[in-house]
């Protein structure tokens, strides 16, 4: 796996790239997929590895320490959760870009997805804290032996579970755009406008 | 409504413009399908070897084939909506290039996954690397004529070869649309088990076939064959939205792990 700092740099510098881009609305569907949707999902994946592994290497942590947990690796885990702080920021931002200059439901929809796996909450308790920060949380609680490893290893399995849906909604959020968007000619774009249009009138419906 | 200039071009790039195309987009995935199958078959392999050395090229690779296979399908299927006999003629022979790309394609790919069963006893890849091969081998349309061992696409060209050919009696023309949509309808149930996203699509096929008959006065030969071309597109599109779950799932499973 490429180093952490390397891969959150690329991704966040593509983010830069999406957010500063002028003329947004003026690009076709082919252009919105080849210069924002399929980089974006691209170098999203390597990311959300690395968030699936903070989890899963905190999980074996736990389970590897019978129960116990240390100082360091609480830091460890903080350190990861600060470096992807940024990424999680721009996410927002360039799903809050998206959604506003480009009126169109299937990427908004495609952006919200992205931007939902890194800000999705689980333990209404924990209020507005992400998955990171509660983990981090749990960790100093367990070293002071208030949760038990058992309690803590419920709550990553919960994550994981809920970031394994939100990725696999994302792709395939991705695989609906790419049919979609890339390999429609123009002139069947207008026909299903038509269908669309015939769907929408009610009198139309004859049964 | 295109003008007889515009479906002059279509036509032209269908018969030259695209055909080089489909040969191009193939050749890199098939030259990624020989790399890989040139791989030792050494049976115990990292998951994140196996992750980065064959399944995400593949799936890399394969999108483009894709997005060739959907264009030159909705490029036909809208030459169904607007043209004449003979531009239907041309899409005939576009789609006929098309099922001899795809047999030869078939053939290594279906090799390329008893290869991948070689390499790795992992059930996601190897269903990842299945769901690939059924791609390649869709027989939704196998009950219209009985001929299992057909490729969908290699039907859809003899039915609409055998459309333009023969006089067909316009009942005999909504008894095949029905059967159509009948298969389409079974064919969802088959590939897709969440009942929401089944009803979405039969509607939006139920639409359709609204919308034809609202039409069947102007164009009524062609309705049937666009409709088989609707179900074919529903059916590669589950097909492929199968492959990106099943990719998504190998993804976390293979890389977010540190075990063999």
């Amino acid at each position: 796996m490429e180093p952490i700092s390397l891969l959150f740099d690329t991704f966040i510098k593509l983010m830069d790239r999406i957010i500063s881009q002028k003329n947004l609305k003026e690009k076709n569907k082919q252009q919105l997929f080849k210069e924002i949707i399929e980089p974006l999902f691209i170098e999203l994946q390597p990311v959300v590895d690395n968030y699936f592994l903070l989890f899963r290497r905190a999980k074996q942590s736990i389970r590897e320490s019978k129960g116990r947990v240390s100082r360091k690796s609480i830091r460890e885990v903080r350190e990861a959760r600060e470096a992807m702080l940024v990424v999680r920021i721009k996410v927002r931002e360039t799903a809050n870009r998206i959604s506003n200059e480009i009126a169109d439901e299937e990427i908004a929809n495609f952006a919200s997805k992205v931007e939902k796996f890194f800000y999705h909450k689980i333990n209404r308790l924990r209020g507005s804290l992400s998955d990171g920060e509660i983990l981090v949380g749990y960790l100093e609680e367990m070293l002071e032996e208030e949760i038990t490893s058992y309690e803590l290893v419920s709550f990553i399995d919960e994550i994981l579970e809920k970031m394994e849906k939100s990725w696999i909604s994302i792709v395939q959020s991705y695989a609906r755009l790419r049919i979609y968007y890339l390999s429609t000619p123009d002139s069947v774009k207008k026909k299903k406008k038509k269908v669309i249009k015939a769907k929408q009138d009610p009198s139309l419906r004859s049964g | 409504m295109q003008s007889e200039g515009d479906l002059e071009l279509i036509s032209e790039r269908i018969m030259f413009g695209t055909m080089e195309v489909i040969s191009f987009l193939n050749d890199p995935f098939m030259i990624l399908v020989d790399r890989i199958m040139s791989l030792k078959p050494i049976k115990v392999r990292r998951k994140q070897w196996v992750f980065k050395e064959i399944v995400e090229p593949l799936f890399m690779g394969f999108q483009i084939v894709l997005d060739n296979y959907l264009f030159v399908l909705r490029e036909t299927q809208q030459l169904l909506y607007e043209c004449n006999q003979s531009d239907l003629q041309k899409s005939i022979i576009t789609l006929r290039y098309m099922r001899e790309a795809i047999l030869i394609s078939r053939k290594r790919v279906r090799t390329l996954c008893s290869r991948v069963s070689e390499m790795t006893n992992d059930p996601m890849v190897i269903k990842f690397s299945n769901n690939l091969e059924k791609f390649f081998y869709r027989t939704v349309f196998k009950e219209v004529f009985e001929e299992i061992s057909l490729s969908s696409k290699m039907q859809l060209a003899e039915v609409i070869d055998f459309a333009t050919h023969q006089n067909i009696e316009e009942t005999a023309l909504k008894a095949l649309c029905d059967k159509a949509l009948s298969i389409g309808d079974k064919a969802l149930f088959i590939i897709n088990k969440d009942q929401s996203e089944i009803s979405i699509h039969r509607n939006e096929m139920l639409d359709l076939r609204m919308s034809y008959f609202q039409n069947k006065k102007r164009r009524i030969r062609n309705n049937p064959l666009e409709l088989l071309i609707d179900v074919l597109l529903i059916d590669l599109e589950y097909s492929w939205e199968r492959i990106a779950k099943s990719y998504a799932l190998t993804r976390i499973h293979c890389l977010s792990s540190s075990g063999k």
